[in-house]
């Protein structure tokens, strides 16, 4: 899979047209696609440090989200992919887990005697990618909030 | 919070690897040691690695991914053949004069403690940098 190909930004306002906005004024609102956008870079890079924990284990299979197939998707498959129906207090909510849909196993670029697919070299490269984007996005929030506070205060 | 579970992942990364260097230390240590018979001389002892998949599942149903974190299986000794040696001088010498020397390959135990300590140091900078970014958070909009 392509691994630097997806946008993080297209995907999370799909998220957000998916959800709709039922108040007017809402904090996630006022923050725009960076909230989510943190969660999505957290769990990438919860993937790859478990790649990464297992660069040694036999048969072990790397694993990265494709986010390009999320986006080909349309708004209605990801709904199902999201909504799963509940119908008891006790059933699992999956509204975290759609994510969950778009973990692939990793094309791998030399095959190793024990089955493990884990390249350390692509891994570290993507974690660091990974958290590059998760700093941006800190830096990114941080600005907003910076901006709410300057609204709040009247820059006094 | 998700980046907490790195420390999760990376911690049982770290632990198995030393783990594995713990063996590679103590076969090399026994890397000369003969015995009286094959049943007894010192085998190179290997651990043996898995995702811990089903456990983490299990317990934490809402994670959003499949395995979390690394676990050793178990330790097993090499069944590799144990070398034989006339030696009749020697104290450990069985009755034919041969004593049985130990079946751990030196060669395959440095790799084995190269390769686990740069796995090692890659767990290390992967919760270093967990650590980085959630301090980060933790000073989120300051």
């Amino acid at each position: 899979m392509g691994a630097c190909s997806w946008h993080v930004y297209c995907l999370i306002s799909r998220i957000t047209q998916m959800e709709g906005n039922k108040l007017a004024l809402n904090i996630d609102n006022a923050f725009g696609v960076f909230p989510q956008a943190l969660n999505v870079h957290e769990n990438r890079a919860e993937v790859l440090a478990n790649n990464l924990a297992n660069e040694t284990t036999p048969n072990f299979k790397s694993q990265d989200y494709d986010f390009r197939s999320f986006l080909k998707n349309d708004n209605a498959a990801m709904k199902t992919a999201k909504m799963l129906n509940t119908t008891d207090a006790q059933h699992i909510n999956n509204s975290n887990n759609f994510m969950l849909e778009f973990l692939q196993y990793r094309t791998q670029v030399q095959p190793s005697l024990d089955g493990n697919t884990v390249d350390s070299d692509v891994e570290s490269q993507q974690y660091a990618d990974n958290s590059m984007r998760y700093m941006a996005n800190l830096t990114f929030l941080t600005k907003k909030i910076q901006d709410l506070m300057l609204a709040i205060n009247g820059g006094t | 919070m998700s980046l907490n579970k790195i420390f999760d992942v990376t911690g049982s990364g770290m632990s198995s690897q030393s783990v594995r260097l713990n063996t590679v230390a103590s076969n090399i240590a026994n890397a000369d040691s003969v015995s009286t018979s094959a049943n007894t001389v010192y085998k190179a002892r290997k651990p043996v690695f898995a995702a811990s998949m089903a456990n983490m599942r299990a317990q934490n149903f809402g994670s959003t991914q499949e395995g979390v974190g690394v676990q050793v299986l178990g330790i097993v000794e090499s069944d590799a053949p144990v070398q034989a040696k006339y030696l009749p001088d020697h104290p450990l010498a069985d009755k034919d004069g041969m004593v049985y020397e130990s079946n751990v390959n030196i060669m395959e135990e440095m790799a084995d403690m190269i390769s686990a300590s740069r796995a090692y140091q890659m767990n290390i900078d992967v919760a270093d940098n967990a650590k980085t970014l959630l301090l980060r958070t933790l000073s989120l909009g300051q």
